[in-house]
């Protein structure tokens, strides 16, 4: 009781206050371990609201002067701040820039009493003046739950009025703040090495992009893009004076901002929106800023071949809504500044560009240019006009939905006759439901396509949602035309009442508006039984947050556990604190993830290349083809090109300048008649005309079509080389950490979508944070096992359906037109009557043999082979009972013969052919593959007429069992790929190969639970921070074990930097101290 | 018939596989025994439709080690027992081979594979059903190419990233691969896997 109050069959006493035993003060999140020594109560802390203030800097926190006057900074006395001490120390505690203590030595003073001045005045050098925080102090600013390295950040203080923490909202995306009333936390680091170390590694300007995908999170958002569409579209121009007057906005009054010339000269002069943006980026000619990108807006409208003559090729830019942004030196040329160009989640955004081609800083001060000038420009407000439907919007969409209502009718009316052609794996009502769902799905989606089309474009709603500001064109039709249908747990609202949803509607109606359609809009108002569908799907939406949440929470501790001690080593492979190899090469390659600029790739060819072509010099003599691979050979020979580079990385530049630049400058040289001279030739000299003779003309078109000068090719050589440099890892990086948070943050933004179809209806692969959650706890039952089989002849529709034959389960009673009893005096029988129609239409391969060895081999019913006889001319069989307990053993056996498994894998339930919807490295578009649902893989590896090498299954532990422990991790890092892409989430490869791993590196899949990370892991002070404290430490105690203190739970229990990892890598290294053998205890005989 | 042409044709890739197998493992097996097709499986050993496995039995020698021999034993019967074990004993000891492969159709009995146990001192026996064998895992999409270590190699492996064994990541014994492999304990495998971000990377296990 002492030990251990909780002790199972003791009963507490009742109005006793139960005891607190010593297993309950260490365990829990409470307890000594999670609650006192992993986490800690800390001084120089503040907490309280945030609001916005876009004025300030995306670095900057404004901090109350209240909050400034207590928390405090330990400042020692030099010559260079001995005034600003002094003039600190007259102002005591209680007036802003002033100090709390001083100290020399161990005597410290406290400034509230005493004689200030005279501190001041005996103010030596050396001693240290605890001061209030001022302006450009360093501040750790953070929000929970802190779910990824982003959500505590280094930002400097601006020490302001009022009483709540500021920030620019640009920076609202990585602590996932809003200011409904939201608080947050703030720390001031306490010596000068953690200030520095803060301010290289946490600052907001180098955590501009997520180490999950290396996409921009700190972008604008909101208003200041809606401000950015509405500047930049087509039709705003501004005379002089209100040019220049923005202009004004963005910039404080230290920055020259050069005015460009107007866009329009006469009658008056003007210049557009988009040359606002123009300045912003590049405010002056001083400026050596040039952006140079190219990529889709949010909305991009492809541009309509009738609308041109025939003559001209379309391309991208022509986009009819100005949907594609072309920026050229810092000049946009088209294209809307929406969600896509300002806004987060896109490397080619202009402030991923910029963070990319020229640092953190030039990109965080473009983005505070940017804020302010959103902030004070136009009113942006939604009224009830912008959510009136116009007359012919409302006659639209009730003839769609009316039309819609006949349609379903049809439908059900079909079903009802049963004539509705079934959908593979099916029955009627599945296929009904599934109809009538898309027939339901497409009236939404047309009535958001008129609402687009008919709103004005001054309609507030409309603007969001096509700038990408907030809210989607769902939400806008909503509001204005109908709701739409609800769901409920994936499929319609489900009946609450015998057999309808709600006493309004006739029994077994399956009619839209009972179950659940709603075709009013919030605007014309819901009815009573429509507003409860709604308000039952909301409810549903709220639950799963709520529910998710709490897994995501533990999902993501368990995670960081498992993976928090993971870094890379000098020579960049991964290993944990006991020095076991993870990865041999970090992501096989030793990129970091944060640092990619294309698709896991660190560099974006195609736009290095633009860039490239745009500030490199174009004067010069242009370069012939083998010319451009001389230089990219002799460049790639250099040093430091040999010495940074892989063989691999040259190659792909390599190929990426013959196939774009050499391949393509040859045929155009050739097109024009002229050599292509792709390759030096012997005989060539100075003199030899390469040209052919080729007119002027001619020279002058392939010039401007694709001429390349040295300077140009240099510097996209430089450029490679820069990116390839700068996106190396470093080692001591915490990969570990970093890829448990890129998995396990996004978990926390999947969307209620559970399900997905694969291809076929009624194929459901379980998906978001469930899936993820079988596949990392590497469960051994999953809710969704499916096989996929590649086919030997996948373009033949009935051998799939015999090789689905083979494989899936027939019973005895699918396949038995009678199962009869027989009673006589001499004989007792139970007889079978096989329907071999059914049989054949089933084209299954099955003899009457096979069924009887099936009956004879079934373990429950012991039916002796002797006792079976078969009739083969009339399809019957016969089992002959006999014995004492006759009766029981036929009724027996009539009851369960109908369950023999007499055909295919007992473990696989059912198989659907499915034809694929596209090409991939499995098939080409049109091939038939089989989907089976079950387990055991190794039985359809097996079966005929399947390549048992193309065969996979999403079971990571079944998959172990039969290929081994390497493909098992292929399927894990395939599996938690699929998953996360089907929710739209992006996440780096190397992330995930890092957990594929983790889980595979001891030989056996190892699940992130308590029993897997028990098996990683050797210290017994980490195992106790983790889950089953006292369970850890009773072993320990019993075996003896001992503890290196190597990993970073322990450090941090220990009160130590944390060991090996981080700045704390290059550490000296000695042997350590040989400790004398204890003294013997006085008693030690009596123990 | 239809059955014995099932049988034939199963057990055609079984030895297909079997063959592969003792190649890959380093002993001499000619390359028409592998790349033999089912017409010519079908002529050579079952002309009259039915098949005897026992014909399928062969033996070979190491490539670089002409003493190193391995025997491959087909049985007939479903469950294997302690008998058979006894005979394929038999048949190491009359030919003085100390690797054997048993390949068998159903399943092993508990007792005969105590016997393998009991036996590895002085022979290396291997057990592989025909379920295993139907199709050769090392050749599936999902598996990588795995190649063993020689001593030497990985001595330097060992040395290169400055590593004590039981830091290198692990295989097990009974994993399929390394079955396959016929891996022991504290022998290197170099895996070189396909890679989405480098094209290819070299990872290594040790067999524990």
């Amino acid at each position: 009781m002492y030990i251990n109050s909780e002790l199972p069959g003791v009963p507490s006493q009742p109005g006793q206050k139960p005891i607190r035993g010593f297993v309950q003060r260490l365990k829990g999140k409470q307890g000594r371990f999670r609650g006192n020594l992993s986490g800690k109560r800390v001084d120089f802390s503040g907490r309280t609201v945030i609001s916005p203030d876009p004025n300030l800097r995306i670095d900057e926190v404004a901090v109350p002067e209240r909050v400034s006057k207590i928390l405090t900074y330990p400042e020692r006395v030099t010559t260079h701040n001995i005034e600003m001490l002094k003039q600190a120390v007259r102002n005591g505690c209680d007036v802003h820039p002033g100090a709390n203590f001083v100290a020399r030595g161990d005597n410290k003073k406290f400034l509230k009493f005493g004689n200030r001045a005279a501190i001041a005045d005996g103010l030596k050098y050396g001693d240290v003046v605890e001061r209030h925080i001022i302006d450009g102090d360093i501040v750790l600013f953070n929000r929970q739950p802190s779910l990824h390295k982003l959500s505590i950040m280094c930002h400097r203080v601006k020490v302001r009025p009022w009483r709540s923490f500021r920030l620019n909202e640009c920076v609202c995306g990585p602590y996932n703040a809003d200011f409904d009333g939201d608080e947050m936390n703030l720390h001031v680091p306490q010596t000068e090495e953690a200030r520095t170390e803060a301010l290289e590694l946490m600052s907001v300007k180098h955590n501009l992009v997520t180490p999950r995908n290396g996409e921009p999170v700190i972008a604008a958002i909101q208003d200041f893009i809606t401000a950015s569409y509405l500047l930049s579209r087509r039709d705003v121009f501004f005379d002089r004076r209100q040019f220049t007057q923005i202009c004004c906005y963005f910039a404080d009054a230290n920055l020259q901002i050069d005015i460009p010339p107007p866009t329009i000269w006469k009658p008056v002069r003007l210049w557009t929106g988009k040359q606002i943006f123009n300045v912003l980026m590049r405010p002056n000619k001083k400026s050596k800023i040039f952006v140079n990108v190219e990529s889709k807006c949010n909305k991009w409208e492809e541009a309509k071949a009738e609308n041109y003559p025939s003559r001209m090729k379309l391309v991208n830019d022509m986009s009819p809504n100005d949907g594609w942004l072309v920026i050229v030196n810092s000049e946009v040329m088209c294209g809307v500044m929406d969600k896509a160009i300002v806004g987060s989640g896109k490397k080619k955004s202009i402030f991923g560009v910029m963070l990319r081609d020229y640092g953190p800083h030039e990109a965080a001060a473009a983005m505070g240019r940017l804020a302010k000038l959103c902030a004070p420009n136009f009113g942006f407000s939604l009224g009830i006009n912008d959510v009136i439907p116009g007359p012919i919007l409302s006659m639209k969409k009730d003839e769609l939905v009316e039309r819609a209502y006949a349609d379903c009718q049809d439908l059900i009316a079909l079903a009802k006759k049963g004539k509705l052609e079934n959908k593979p794996g099916c029955n009627q009502e599945q296929t009904l439901e599934a109809m009538i769902s898309s027939v339901l799905s497409k009236v939404r989606e047309a009535v958001g396509n008129i609402c687009m089309k008919e709103l004005s474009r001054h309609n507030a709603p409309l603007i969001m949602a096509t700038c990408g500001s907030k809210g989607s064109v769902i939400n806008v039709s909503q509001m204005v035309a109908c709701v739409g249908q609800q769901i409920i747990a994936g499929h319609r609202v489900p009946d609450g009442f015998q057999d309808r949803s709600l006493p309004h509607f006739p029994k077994k109606s399956k009619e839209p508006p009972s179950k659940g359609f709603v075709r009013n809009s919030f605007y014309s108002g819901l009815r009573a039984t429509e507003f409860l569908f709604h308000a039952i799907s909301g409810r549903e939406g709220l639950v799963d947050t709520a529910v998710k949440t709490a897994e995501t929470g533990y999902m993501q501790r368990r995670l960081m556990k498992a993976l928090e001690d993971l870094t890379t080593q000098y020579d960049l492979s991964v290993r944990n604190s006991t020095g076991g190899v993870v990865q041999f090469t970090y992501g096989d390659d030793g990129l970091d993830p944060a640092c990619l600029e294309g698709d896991a790739q660190p560099i974006e060819f195609q736009r290095a290349w633009s860039h490239a072509m745009a500030i490199g010099s174009r004067t010069g003599r242009g370069l012939l083809p083998f010319e451009i691979m001389e230089i990219v050979n002799v460049q790639f020979a250099t040093r430091r090109f040999v010495e940074t580079c892989p063989e691999t990385y040259m190659e792909t530049v390599r190929t990426f300048i013959w196939d774009n630049v050499a391949k393509k400058l040859g045929d155009m040289r050739q097109s024009r008649g002229m050599f292509e001279a792709l390759e030096r030739e012997g005989e060539w000299d100075e003199d030899t005309d390469l040209s052919m003779g080729a007119s002027d003309s001619e020279k002058a078109i392939v010039d401007n079509k694709s001429k390349v000068t040295e300077s140009q090719l240099l510097a996209f050589l430089n450029i490679c080389w820069v990116k390839y440099a700068k996106a190396r890892i470093e080692p001591g990086s915490t990969v570990g950490a970093v890829g448990a948070q890129s998995i396990g943050e996004p978990g926390t933004q999947m969307t209620l979508k559970t399900f997905h179809f694969a291809g076929v209806a009624s194929m459901n692969v379980t998906l978001g944070v469930p899936r993820i959650k079988e596949i990392i706890n590497a469960a051994k039952a999953i809710s969704t096992p499916i096989i996929s089989c590649r086919l030997v002849t996948c373009n033949s529709e009935p051998s799939a359906r015999i090789v689905k034959g083979r494989l899936e389960k027939t019973l005895l009673g699918d396949i038995a037109s009678v199962l009869e009893e027989a009673w006589a005096p001499e004989y007792t029988y139970v007889g079978i009557i096989i329907d071999t129609q059914a049989i054949m239409k089933l084209q299954l391969e099955l003899t009457l043999d096979d069924i009887k060895w099936a009956i004879v081999a079934h373990k429950k019913l012991k039916i002796k082979q002797e006792a079976i006889t078969m009739i083969p001319r009339k399809n019957r069989l016969r089992i002959y009972v006999d014995g004492q307990d006759k009766f029981y053993r036929l009724r027996e056996f009539k009851r369960n013969l109908a369950a023999v498994v007499v055909k295919g894998v007992p473990t696989i339930a059912r198989a659907i052919i499915n034809i694929k919807d596209k090409d991939d490295h499995r098939g080409k578009k049109g091939d038939k593959e089989l989907l089976v649902e079950g387990y055991g893989l190794q039985k359809c590896m097996i079966t005929e007429g399947v390549i048992g090498e193309q065969t996979t299954s999403n079971h990571v532990i079944e998959v172990a069992q039969v290929l081994g422990i390497e493909a098992a991790r292929r399927t894990i890092i395939n599996e938690i790929q699929y998953t996360m892409k089907s929710h739209d989430m992006i996440i780096d490869p190397r992330h995930v190969m890092l957990l594929g791993d983790v889980m595979t590196y001891k030989g056996e899949v190892l699940g992130i639970t308590r029993f897997g990370v028990a098996k990683m892991k050797d210290s017994v002070m980490m195992l106790a921070s983790f889950e089953k404290t006292t369970d850890h430490l009773f072993d320990a105690s019993a075996y003896g074990k001992n503890d290196s203190i190597a990993g970073v739970s322990e450090s941090i229990i220990m009160g130590n930097p944390a060991a090996r990892c981080g700045t704390s890598m290059p550490a000296l290294y000695s042997v350590a101290p040989v400790l004398s053998k204890p003294r013997p205890l006085l008693f030690e005989e009596s123990i | 018939m239809a059955e014995n042409g099932d049988e034939s044709a199963k057990l055609w890739k079984v030895n297909r596989t079997i063959h592969e197998l003792v190649n890959d493992r380093g002993f001499l097996v000619s390359e028409e025994e592998i790349s033999m097709d089912l017409a010519t499986f079908r002529a050579t050993y079952a002309p009259h439709g039915s098949l005897d496995r026992s014909q399928l039995n062969f033996f070979t020698s190491s490539k670089t080690n002409s003493t190193d021999q391995i025997f491959v034993f087909f049985t007939e019967e479903r469950s294997v027992g302690v008998k058979t074990m006894r005979k394929l004993l038999g048949i190491l000891e009359e030919k003085s081979i100390n690797r054997g492969i048993i390949v068998f159709p159903g399943n092993m009995t508990p007792s005969a594979r105590k016997v393998i146990v009991a036996m590895a001192a002085q022979y290396r026996l291997e057990e592989f059903s025909e379920a295993d064998l139907l199709v050769n895992i090392t050749h599936h999409t999902l598996v990588p190419k795995h190649e063993v270590l020689s001593p030497e190699e990985k001595k330097v492996l060992l040395e290169k990233y400055r590593l004590k064994e039981t830091q290198l990541p692990r295989i097990q014994m009974a994993d399929p691969v390394a079955r396959y492999y016929g891996l022991r304990r504290g022998q290197v495998v170099k895996i070189t896997r396909p890679s989405e971000t480098s094209g290819r990377y070299a990872s290594y296990r040790i067999c524990f």
